[in-house]
């Protein structure tokens, strides 16, 4: 071959290297969108109406589960919630041969909780389903598709949301505070103090009621069903001030109390059990995570002293199951499950007119009208407990003990006792089941939010 | 399908562009779109030489690579060992060499007959070609990389490996290879030079004859609720296998391991953790020749874990509550008079079960066509009852020359893999056997009963029993594995060869997962769902296709050798998993369509990445070697999925005795060599995707916020590594040296930039969080102590180390990987400290963690020995030493819980941080549960591993000849071991081990894995 030709043949190659190289479908590369789920971006502007409602949807459906829609492993918010405020407050224990750190680190037996554990994931599940509220609101305000009163209906029940999410972190921080200014995620506002932090949930409580008040006779969606009879904008006001007399009684506000106490679904006289619930299903919905079958070896189990306590045939004894056999871990004993709920689909209570009557009994105790306070809690002795009615002393301290009492049986593993006993200072009167255990007063900021910073 | 567009263009553009050209070879032109092979045959040849090559115990050597120094003229030798050469001139040296054996120049007398006889080379520099690019080879000697290249005797031949991976362990000098569990079928993360990303698996580019091989580790959901409840941290923590076990080790010619970024810079975007290139057997042409091989082995347990013994005391003691405690006393004393005290462990674990592993090959062919067809089956039985390994593979290599410009090559493997991998590792439901047996005391009453039913295991929350006879946790595993090569040889003379080359393939695989928890089973009754009975068949469909189009242009001076070469890329990956599971099944049935409660999970991914090359290599007289290389990568991963990314690469290396000046014999080699090249690790599909999560409440489908958030300027991770070292040879090589010093800085490192939780999302997806540095030493010692006829020891002795830094870091110092909290220690990411660092509990006055050690050993070394004595004896092992790596042992905590640790009851006044309690002594058992910190979870673990031992007999062909005439053409038998023994202080069952699977960071904790195996084989091989 001649010299020529070689070159000739080297160009050639060239050729078909930039011809091959030229051909759009040989080097281009397409985009690839997500094939797996839609993004956010696609309801932040111009959402349609059936985006609306399904933001919606997953809203109540966070409320319930946060992110995490596995049951069972405690990281999901409102099981969470029951099962690390019941071991702080000593209500019950979570045995698990596999994760002792619920009965040992929990109820303090190292000295200290631990801000990167698994028993932190409460607050992120809450603050996700707070964020599942925040993006309905937005997604609501821009967008054409619904009109200004349907948008005031969603601030209304977003805020509400919003409020009630914040109000579960804040108990389990305590004296830490939370952050309240959330609305840019790069940058999101300080850490304020407790007092502050209540002051911030009550003012968006009250900020959610007067939108709720523009919202017309009816939301642009529905309602799960244990929402029925307060799922109109002018009902679920009376869901938002039932959280509003809760945050009222933190914030030792008894007659604001009162005043949301009448505008909820409180009667003192009414069934106790009036108030919204959650909702569960097979799946794909979610099977309620604080149900549990009986004499497993993977147990939550009442804390011995709830039994040992009870007033003999306390009927809300019914709410725990004696075991066939105790359970034993690293040193800690239970013989009787929780068995607060009898099936995987049983509704868990939200707030219930049985908790509307002990905080006007609370507050009536508070302004020392105490017979007032002795009927509101003779209705929970008698209705709640099957129980005489209260002969102890009329006094304000021994009605609080009283109060605290009946607060304890008929709230029992619904995350009240410890910041019950927290807020009357008396966390030192919890029991404690082993040597070296310690009684916390607040959970520990969790690693990433010190990391971040203020 | 864009791949296959390719050859129909190439085939029309060659078509015109030759029409004109080259009018006499139109014919040929015209369907020659793919390639090569420069054909051995010299039309200028004058004489005709022929001859067989034959190793020093007397072996028929086939593949022989035979060439005429100075000339393009060369051969093989076939299936024979014969070959066949024409002469050009009788006063060329002509040059023998084959991997695995010391390379011979020699120079035939006058005889027409020329037989060889090549020595087994137990050093590091054998004269082996290996890849410089992506379509070009370069002599070793003449390499600036350290580049491990493992023939098929150093991969396979001392002991027959479980998976391929597994038989890396130890022989490459810069890896940490780690077998992640011992549960039969693979599982075996490898990392080259340390880590190279904090979130992807740091595991390299697996690349077989041109073909990208899925490696990848699929997730059958055992960890999901209605199972183990493991999954809430990650999901490799179900024991899994890596597809790597799909390769079957017997096929494979050779492997080449390209360590750092400025080795494999020219792969770009898929090389950020090195690239492992496979190439597999080819045929020879000569008379047809039949391997059939045979081992069989005893599997058992390295080691179990320690199970206590129990009696009154120590039941007071465990117990607090006085009515347990009269209980339990009560069912051991009944055990005791009964006689029915147990060791489960043993029981369950402690049988000796059966591997063995056939394989059979055809190899032979004509001048024109040669073939390799294989087929194999091995089949390992697990420690465990009903868990076990089967797969069986076939193989078809195909060469054909056209004609002598043009040769086409097309090989095809399927496998069949049937893993049942067990019920082992984490675990929150109590269901699998490791788990249960820590606390299951000895005389608990757990065996089946005459019935058929299993009692209640009161002690956890399953029947071992029941779990080891009715559970099903299979993957079955269906693999297509096609590669096509063809080369053309546009110019062929003296001085000019331009080659033009097509390579492309496809990875097909389909991987079927069956779990199957029945109805009856204690942990079903109990289910947290209320459904017992759960099933759950997962399919994992993943293709790989890939091409690749190169010229190559070589240009041979006087003094300077030019090699060109540039080319296309495309990879498209595409995977599917689709779900399906039922709880609460009909009693007895399996298909989850039985069931209550059904759900079901789809998922898809594709990436695709483009790329181009141009690279220069130029040899001056092999004296200096200097390349230069541009790779340019698009990827769909990246934000800009249509913007090209470059990266360069530069090498030189210098052969100083290669240069006039050079005088010194002693020192027959020395080569300073220099490489700097840049890499890229694509960002996790999905980056930059912000996906709100679908719900159902009543029915009624619901929007949730996404978890973390989209980085919508995500780009690639990206590294750039110089490595420099020194190569020599002493005494013709009677000893060789090879050290390595690299620097690999691996820039925008992706982690999910954590965000404060209480703005509602974890984080934003992949985030350039920082930089980190990989710094290292490989040292690589070849000797051969005694070199005697009937006696010859080759040893190579490896020694290396890496240290990894996080030299940068935007974000505050945070758990990194898996993470199960301060406790139990985690890997953190700290400006000026190694991400494999544990750190834990307690915190210390200036509140950071404890350090504890890193999980990264402090160093490596191996030592591979093989003896030839007796002409027939061949005696090789290879040990393994590893300093001083770090593991949290959660299995410690576990024992201590169930009251199985050997010093349980010992009284103790220490508590478990080691400060003195106030009070009486209590039992150690009890003691260490408080005040615990993480200092009692992390233990060192180093060990010391005899990974490998063979002693093998081959027959001479004189031999064979006298025994069973022409028949047999060669005969090896042999015992082997692997694993035969480990000295660790290491508590856990194994120091090495990975509860979570192949990852970067947070690599190694204990968490109760299925015992470790060691082999002892007997092996038979016989060639027909």
């Amino acid at each position: 071959m001649t010299r020529i030709n070689n070159k000739l043949s080297i160009v050639a190659g060239i050729a078909i290297l930039c011809i091959a190289f030229s051909c759009k479908s040989t080097i281009d590369n397409p985009e690839i969108n997500n094939p797996n789920g839609a993004e956010l971006s696609t309801v932040l502007k111009n959402a349609t109406r059936s985006q609306i409602i399904q933001l919606a949807t997953g809203t109540f459906s966070a409320m319930r589960t946060g992110y995490n829609t596995s049951p069972g492993n405690g990281t999901s918010s409102y099981e969470s919630y029951c099962k690390v405020a019941g071991t702080l407050g000593r209500e019950v224990y979570v045995m698990n041969q596999s994760e002792t750190r619920w009965v040992n680190e929990l109820a303090g037996l190292n000295g200290t909780l631990d801000p990167g554990a698994f028993y932190n994931g409460y607050y992120f599940s809450f603050s996700s389903a707070r964020q599942t509220a925040a993006i309905l609101q937005q997604s609501a305000m821009n967008t054409g598709s619904i009109n200004s009163q349907e948008k005031s209906g969603i601030q209304g029940f977003s805020n509400t949301i919003i409020a009630f999410e914040m109000l579960h972190i804040l108990n389990m921080q305590g004296k830490n505070g939370i952050r309240t200014d959330l609305t840019n995620y790069l940058k999101p506002g300080p850490f304020v103090s407790y007092d502050a932090s209540l002051t911030a949930i009550k003012n968006l409580l009250d900020t959610a009621q007067e939108q709720l008040k523009q919202g017309g006779n009816s939301f642009m969606f529905n309602a799960p069903p244990g929402f029925a009879g307060f799922d109109t904008p002018l009902t679920f006001i009376q869901f938002n001030r039932a959280i509003a007399a809760r945050v009222a009684i933190y914030q030792q506000d008894w007659q604001a109390a009162l005043t949301d106490l009448n505008s909820s679904y409180f009667k003192i006289d009414g069934s106790l059990s009036t108030g919204p619930v959650f909702n569960w299903g097979v799946t794909p919905d979610v099977l309620n995570p604080l149900y549990q079958a009986l004499n497993n070896s993977v147990s939550v189990v009442a804390n011995n002293s709830f039994i040992k306590d009870a007033e003999p045939g306390d009927m809300r004894l019914n709410k725990v199951t004696q075991r066939s056999s105790a359970l034993n871990l690293v040193g800690i004993t239970g013989s009787y499950d929780v068995s607060l709920y009898p099936s995987n689909r049983s509704p868990v209570s939200i707030i219930r007119n049985e908790e509307l009557v002990l905080i006007y009994a609370e507050c009536m105790i508070q302004l020392g009208q105490l017979q007032n306070a002795v009927q509101a809690l003779n209705v929970i002795r008698t209705h709640a407990g099957n129980l005489p009615a209260y002969s102890g002393l009329v006094t304000k301290p021994a009605l609080i003990d009283e109060l605290l009492k009946q607060r304890r049986y008929s709230l029992f593993y619904e995350g009240h006792r410890w910041i019950d006993m927290r807020r009357y200072n008396r966390l030192n009167q919890l029991p404690i089941d082993q040597t070296g255990q310690t009684i916390f007063d607040a959970m520990p900021v969790p690693l990433a939010e010190v990391n971040w910073g203020k | 399908m864009k791949t296959l567009l390719i050859p129909t263009i190439i085939k029309s553009v060659f078509r015109k562009i030759y029409k004109g050209i080259f009018s006499a070879h139109q014919s040929i032109i015209a369907i020659a779109c793919m390639i090569m092979f420069l054909n051995p045959a010299n039309v200028f040849a004058q004489t005709v030489l022929t001859g067989t090559v034959t190793s020093s115990k007397g072996e028929i050597l086939t593949g022989v690579n035979i060439h005429v120094i100075g000339t393009k003229t060369g051969t093989t030798s076939d299936s024979t060992g014969n070959y066949k050469l024409m002469l050009p001139a009788k006063e060329n040296m002509i040059n023998f060499s084959l991997i695995g054996y010391k390379t011979q120049q020699l120079k035939p007398g006058s005889s027409p007959v020329f037989n060889v006889i090549l020595d087994p080379a137990g050093h590091v520099l054998t004269e082996v070609v290996i890849t410089s690019g992506l379509a070009t080879s370069i002599k070793r000697s003449n390499a600036a990389n350290a580049i491990v290249s493992l023939s098929a005797a150093r991969l396979t031949g001392t002991t027959t490996p479980s998976t391929v991976d597994a038989a890396f362990s130890g022989k490459i000098v810069g890896a940490t290879i780690t077998q992640m569990s011992g549960a039969p079928g693979g599982g075996v993360s490898m990392q080259l030079r340390g880590i190279s990303s904090i979130t992807s698996s740091s595991q390299p580019l697996f690349i077989m004859d041109g073909v990208i091989l899925n490696n990848s580790s699929f997730d059958a959901g055992r960890g999901t609720n209605a199972f183990t409840g493991a999954n809430s941290i990650s999901k490799g923590q179900d024991n899994l296998a890596n597809r790597l076990a799909d390769i079957n080790a017997a096929d494979i010619e050779s492997v080449e391991v390209l360590k750092g970024s400025s080795a494999a810079a020219i792969y770009g975007t898929l090389a950020n953790a090195g690239v492992v290139i496979i190439t597999t057997k080819k045929g020879f042409n000569g008379p047809t020749k039949i391997n059939f091989t045979q081992d069989i082995a005893a599997i058992s347990a390295t080691k179990l874990l320690p199970y206590g013994s129990w009696d009154e005391d120590k039941i007071k003691a465990f117990y607090s509550d006085p009515a347990q405690q009269a209980s339990e006393i009560a069912a051991y004393q009944q055990a005791k008079s009964a006689g029915q005290i147990y060791n489960y462990p043993k029981e369950i674990y402690g049988r000796t079960a059966l591997g063995t592993y056939s394989q059979l090959g055809l190899s032979g062919g004509s001048e024109n066509t040669r073939f390799y067809i294989s087929g194999g089956y091995n089949h390992e039985d697990g420690l465990t009852k009903n868990t076990g390994f089967k797969r069986a593979t076939v193989r078809a290599n195909i060469n054909h020359n056209v004609n002598d410009r043009w040769d086409v090559q097309f090989n095809s493997n399927y496998i069949n893999n049937v893993t049942d991998r067990g019920w082992e590792n984490n675990d929150n439901n109590g269901v699998d056997i490791g788990t249960n047996l820590t606390s299951l005391p000895s005389y608990a009453q757990i065996h089946r009963l005459a019935d058929g039913t299993y009692p209640v295991n009161p002690y956890y929350a399953e029947n071992p029993f029941h779990v080891i006879d009715a559970f099903i946790n299979r993957e079955t595993t269906n693999r297509f594995i096609e590669s096509f090569t063809t080369n053309y040889s546009i110019v062929k003379n003296d001085h000019h060869q331009l080659k033009a080359s097509f390579q492309g393939g496809l990875d097909y695989l389909l991987t079927e997962a069956k779990l199957y928890a029945p109805d009856d089973a204690q942990s079903q009754i109990n289910a947290i769902s209320g459904y017992p009975g759960a099933s759950r068949f997962t399919n994992d469909r993943s293709i790989n296709t890939n091409f690749q189009l190169a010229l190559v242009n070589t240009l041979e001076g006087k003094d300077f050798t030019n090699k060109t070469s540039a080319g296309l890329v495309r990879f498209n990956q595409n995977l599917v998993v689709n779900a399906v599971q039922g709880e609460g099944l009909e009693m007895g049935q399996m298909n989850p369509v039985n069931a209550a409660v059904r759900s079901n999970y789809s998922y898809s991914q594709q990436i695709i990445n483009t790329g181009a090359f141009l690279q220069h290599e130029l040899n001056w007289k092999d004296r200096v070697i200097a390349t230069a290389a541009l790779r340019i990568d698009k990827n769909t991963t990246n934000t800009s999925y249509n913007s090209f990314y470059p990266f360069p690469k530069g090498a030189v290396a210098v052969n100083l005795t290669k240069f006039d000046f050079w005088k010194t014999d002693a020192i027959n080699q020395l080569k300073l060599r220099a490489a700097y090249g840049q890499t890229g690790g694509p960002a996790a599909f999905g980056s930059n995707f912000s996906q709100l999560n679908p719900t159902v409440y009543n029915n009624n489908l619901g929007l949730t916020a996404p978890i973390t958030i989209g980085n919508d300027k995500i780009k690639y991770e990206i590294a750039s590594e110089i490595e420099y070292g020194a190569d020599m040879g002493f005494f013709n090589n009677a000893i060789t040296l090879e050290v390595t010093l690299y620097d690999k800085k691996v820039k925008n490192l992706l982690q999910p930039f954590t965000l404060a939780p209480s703005v509602g999302y974890s984080g934003i997806t992949g985030y350039p969080i920082g930089d980190l540095q990989n710094k290292g030493l490989e040292i690589s010692l070849g000797a051969t102590p005694v070199n005697r006829p009937d006696f010859r020891w080759n040893t190579i002795l490896n020694y290396w180390f890496n240290r990894s830094k996080i030299t940068r870091l935007i974000i505050p110092p945070s758990a990194a990987g898996p993470n199960l909290g301060a406790l139990y220690g985690f890997n953190e990411l700290r400006v000026g400290q190694s991400p494999t660092e544990f750190v834990g509990t307690p915190l210390k006055p200036d509140g950071t963690l404890t350090k504890y050690g890193d999980a990264q050993p402090k160093f490596q070394m191996t030592s591979y020995n093989k003896i030839d004595f007796l002409k027939h004896f061949e005696f090789s092992f290879l040990l393994h030493w590893n300093f001083r790596s770090y593991v949290s042992n959660f299995t410690r905590f576990q024992l201590d819980q169930g009251g199985q640790s050997p010093d349980w009851m010992v009284p103790t006044h220490l508590d478990g941080s080691g400060n003195i309690m106030p009070g009486p002594a209590i039992p150690t058992g009890l003691a260490r549960q408080i005040g615990l910190n993480a200092g009692y979870f992390i233990e060192s673990a180093s060990y010391l591993k005899l990974r490998e031992a063979a002693l093998n007999y081959s027959f001479s062909k004189e031999h064979l000849q006298r025994l069973f005439g022409n028949a047999v053409k060669g005969l090896k038998v042999g015992v082997s071991g692997n694993n035969l023994f480990t000295i660790t202080k290491y508590t856990g069952l194994d120091p090495e081990v990975s509860a979570f699977g192949q990852t970067s960071v947070g690599s190694n904790y204990d968490i109760v894995s299925a015992p470790y195996t060691k082999r002892f084989l007997f092996h038979l091989g016989v060639e027909f």
